[in-house]
């Protein structure tokens, strides 16, 4: 399995309903609704856990709380896509 | 963005960098699943291929994200720049032998030239290796020429130069050409190797066919020249 590519090497775009990260190492195109791209921020900020996202979210949204599962979901799908 | 007041959200403390954009983001959409959608960066000229034994499933073997690539060069290209630097070192050989008074020596085409050209050629494996020290021999196919009364085993060039009869297919002009591909890596290894390309050869060569898997019909020559050309081993 490859490796995330290095944050360098991805360019992001980001409006309000979404966001689009082009990879410069392989040309791959991710396009990501904000929900996710919340998660890949946070993600990146407090490492992959779905705890750990849940609780950077939460700062700043109370019902991040309650959506461990749609993280978790997230999570995933950002790890096969090779984001994180 | 100025972030919209919401009595909701609490106030971030003052060392943490608030984005109001996210905040919108996280309460956007709460009951959606959530989505990612990947367009994926494909090599013009690559193919996907796949080995023989999957040829029933094709690139369904694999996950859509990680198909096997494969963009091997033709034969032909690989034959003709062989020819071509031979022609040169030839050019460059009867320019030193006129410049040393020697300038009636005829360079016909012959092993000998091609293997001082050897050297000379851009090809990762030597063109005038014997064809039979990288595939085997069998009943089915055998590349020998008579000189001088002996038989000599043809090298990898001399057999790309065979026509007719001598090479059914072209068969082994095909399988030349893949395995130079094979070795610049411009066949992904789930799809071939060398090591199984000589496999593939061994059969053919030994039983006139090849048997891709349990159960499959017979490949001969034009079906394995066809398999090679169609997932790019060696292109057309």
């Amino acid at each position: 399995m490859r490796a995330p590519p290095p944050d360098h090497s991805l360019i992001e775009f980001a409006w309000d309903d979404g966001g689009a990260l082009y990879d410069c190492s392989s040309g791959d195109t991710h396009l990501l609704d904000p929900f996710t791209l919340a998660v890949l921020h946070a993600a990146r900020q407090c490492g992959p856990t779905p705890e750990a996202v849940r609780d950077l979210l939460a700062r700043t949204d109370d019902t991040a709380a309650e959506q461990l599962s749609r993280i978790e979901s997230a999570l995933d799908q950002l790890t096969a896509a090779r984001l994180l | 963005m100025t972030p919209d007041p919401d009595p909701r959200v609490k106030q971030a403390p003052p060392t943490t960098e608030v984005s109001g954009v996210r905040r919108r983001l996280v309460r956007g959409g709460l009951s959606a699943a959530p989505l990612l959608v990947t367009l994926t960066s494909r090599p013009v000229l690559a193919q996907t291929c796949f080995s023989p034994s999957e040829t029933l499933s094709g690139t369904l073997s694999h996950k859509a994200d990680d198909l096997p690539l494969c963009q091997g060069r033709s034969p032909g290209v690989w034959k003709n720049v062989a020819d071509e630097e031979v022609e040169a070192f030839k050019r460059w050989k009867k320019a030193q032998a006129k410049h040393e008074d020697d300038g009636n020596v005829d360079w016909a085409y012959d092993e000998d030239v091609v293997a001082q050209a050897g050297a000379f050629i851009s090809w990762p494996i030597p063109p005038t290796d014997a064809f039979h020290s990288h595939f085997t021999q069998g009943s089915h196919a055998r590349y020998y020429k008579r000189t001088n009364g002996e038989w000599k085993p043809l090298s990898l060039l001399e057999v790309m130069h065979l026509t007719g009869g001598d090479d059914p297919a072209k068969i082994g002009f095909h399988f030349v050409g893949a395995l130079l591909n094979i070795r610049v890596g411009l066949v992904d290894p789930r799809a071939m190797t060398e090591q199984r390309l000589r496999s593939l050869w061994a059969e053919y060569a030994t039983q006139g066919y090849y048997v891709p898997y349990a159960g499959a019909t017979r490949w001969y020559a034009a079906d394995i020249v066809a398999y090679i050309q169609q997932t790019g081993l060696a292109s057309y």
